[in-house]
């Protein structure tokens, strides 16, 4: 699969971030779709040209219904819609990568900001921007901007992939006649052109046909499926939300603009921890951490975890 | 033509590229030299067998092709690639002369403070050839440079294709009276749409990737601008807090 390769291995690289579904209609694509269309359909569309047969002497009558019958091969017109289906995963896996150089970045910044400043950095280790997208393990969560960047992708690649399945059925239809009548100049008058292996060809049509139809359904199957979880997560986490006195309120709580704030209040913690320690009276223990809730700007957006 | 070694070359100097010059990578191997092995080859690929002429004598169809066809769309895109793919090649040459030249320092270093372990020598060279060096300076220049190259040669060569084939429109019948011809005879290109498609297609890449360049230059410049900027304004401050400095030293000395 040496020029497939290259794609291949993109998309392998999409692998870990996308959802399981996301998965098998990667594999799909390459087993029944790449492998297919280089093993089978090309040998069989091969001689498509060299034994198409006109009922005539003419020069060039041949070329010119050949021409108007299959403005562009099946097999080209399979190759562009494999790249222009998988390209919403390369902008996806670009997307993803960038994310994460960013996040990178934030990190490294974190670690030089805690080798330069001792004193803060005990504070500021728990308050500072956590990385969002990059868990300690390594994995990648996709939420928030990723999130909205996946159903993207999911929705460019359905509208891409019903779009080639009409253009192929109003192009050439499904099934392939295996006589063909062509009217064109030089021809003389109207010609019988007969196609080679006809039916050869509609069984593998209709193989591909099957196989885009597929990975549509699963494009679709996933992006229901993310649209339920991020329902289930929503209704699950206003239920295990507890109100005291020391956590405001979501819709109130302040966004600390200043690394002072964030210090203050944590040092305020530090106190208030203290105090407990030392079992002084009217501090009350319902809530044993106060949540600091962090500046950001996602903060609002659905977390889904796959 | 072996894409993968090419292939290999310009991962190299990818290293060293902004975020758009990788997806320029990208999208020269998959959307370009994808296409082209994988679908346009195949179109062109009976290209003379079925160029037929309305004539029976013996190498009209063979001088008529040759009238019409000087350089094949798929030698042409192919020299195309491979020109616009040198550049990068610049950059890899640059660092690895950069890296050459601290390698050299830095066994010298080493050298002459000989308490310096065999290890620490070693892990030093290996961040040596893995940093990622930044773009400025000289790297700067080399790079734009490379872009410009990129840029007058995508220019070009879809400029070259455009003249000799009259347009990216492929026509369905082409009339020729070379000698041995006898009079004017048609002849037919065989697949002209799908070739019309493909020329089309390429084309519309070959801009899509000039306007990458463009965008990607135009990112360079902007970057050098702003650090030029901001190094004027540091020395602005640090000029005025010496003098500020140098006055109460004066006042003190005076009192």
């Amino acid at each position: 699969m040496g020029e497939w390769d290259l794609l291949g291995r993109l998309l392998d690289k999409v692998q870990s971030h996308s959802t399981v579904i996301g998965k098998v209609w990667l594999t799909v694509l390459f087993i029944f779709r790449i492998m297919v269309l280089r093993t089978g359909a090309e040998k069989v569309w091969s001689d498509e040209q060299s034994d198409f047969v006109c009922n005539t002497q003419q020069p060039g009558c041949e070329n010119v219904c050949y021409d108007m019958a299959f403005p562009i091969s099946h097999v080209r017109f399979w190759v562009l819609q494999i790249i222009a289906v998988a390209t919403p995963k390369l902008l996806y896996l670009g997307h993803c990568l960038h994310v994460i150089h960013l996040e990178k970045k934030v990190k490294e910044r974190m670690k030089k900001q805690a080798e330069l400043d001792d004193q803060t950095s005990v504070f500021l280790r728990r308050t500072y921007k956590i990385p969002k997208y990059t868990k300690s393990t390594g994995k990648i969560s996709i939420r928030g901007r990723l999130l909205r960047s996946y159903v993207l992708h999911l929705v460019a690649k359905i509208i891409l992939e019903v779009l080639f399945i009409l253009g192929q059925y109003f192009l050439y239809g499904f099934t392939l006649a295996p006589r063909y009548e062509c009217e064109r100049s030089p021809c003389p008058h109207k010609v019988d052109c007969f196609l080679s292996r006809p039916t050869e060809k509609s069984v593998i049509i209709w193989f591909m046909l099957v196989s885009a139809l597929v990975s549509l359904a699963l494009s679709l199957v996933e992006l229901f499926y993310l649209f339920v979880k991020a329902v289930k997560e929503c209704m699950a986490r206003r239920q295990d939300y507890t109100v005291t006195p020391v956590t405001p309120p979501p819709s109130e709580r302040k966004a600390f603009k200043t690394r002072d704030e964030m210090i203050q209040n944590c040092v305020n913690l530090e106190l208030e921890l203290q105090g407990r320690k030392l079992g002084v009276n009217g501090v009350n223990g319902v809530n044993g951490r106060s949540k600091i809730i962090l500046p950001e700007s996602n903060s609002l957006g659905r977390e889904v975890h796959i | 033509m072996s894409w993968p070694i090419l292939y290999a070359q310009l991962v190299g100097a990818n290293r060293h590229s902004t975020s758009l010059g990788k997806v320029w990578l990208s999208v020269l191997f998959i959307f370009r030299v994808m296409v082209l092995v994988v679908a346009a080859e195949s179109v062109w690929g009976d290209e003379q067998s079925d160029f037929t002429c309305n004539t029976l004598q013996p190498g009209c169809e063979n001088v008529c092709y040759d009238q019409f066809f000087p350089v094949s769309h798929i030698r042409l895109w192919c020299l195309q690639l491979l020109f616009v793919s040198t550049p990068p090649l610049l950059v890899t040459m640059y660092v690895a002369y950069r890296n050459q030249r601290d390698r050299k320092r830095l066994l010298e270093g080493s050298g002459r403070s000989s308490f310096l372990s065999n290890k620490s020598q070693e892990e030093d060279l290996d961040t040596l050839k893995r940093r990622r060096l930044p773009i400025a300076g000289a790297l700067w220049w080399t790079y734009a440079f490379s872009l410009l190259f990129r840029l007058l040669f995508e220019g070009g060569f879809m400029y070259a294709l455009y003249v000799v084939y009259d347009g990216f429109h492929m026509p369905r019948l082409v009339q020729c009276d070379q000698w041995p011809c006898p009079n004017l005879v048609d002849c037919f290109i065989s697949r002209p749409t799908e070739k019309t498609i493909f020329t089309i297609f390429m084309a519309t890449i070959s801009s899509i990737c000039m306007v990458l360049n463009m965008a990607e230059l135009s990112y360079l410049v902007a970057k050098a601008v702003t650090r030029s900027l901001c190094r004027q304004k540091e020395r602005k401050r640090r000029s005025s807090r010496e003098r500020m400095h140098n006055k109460t030293t004066r006042k003190l000395v005076s009192v």
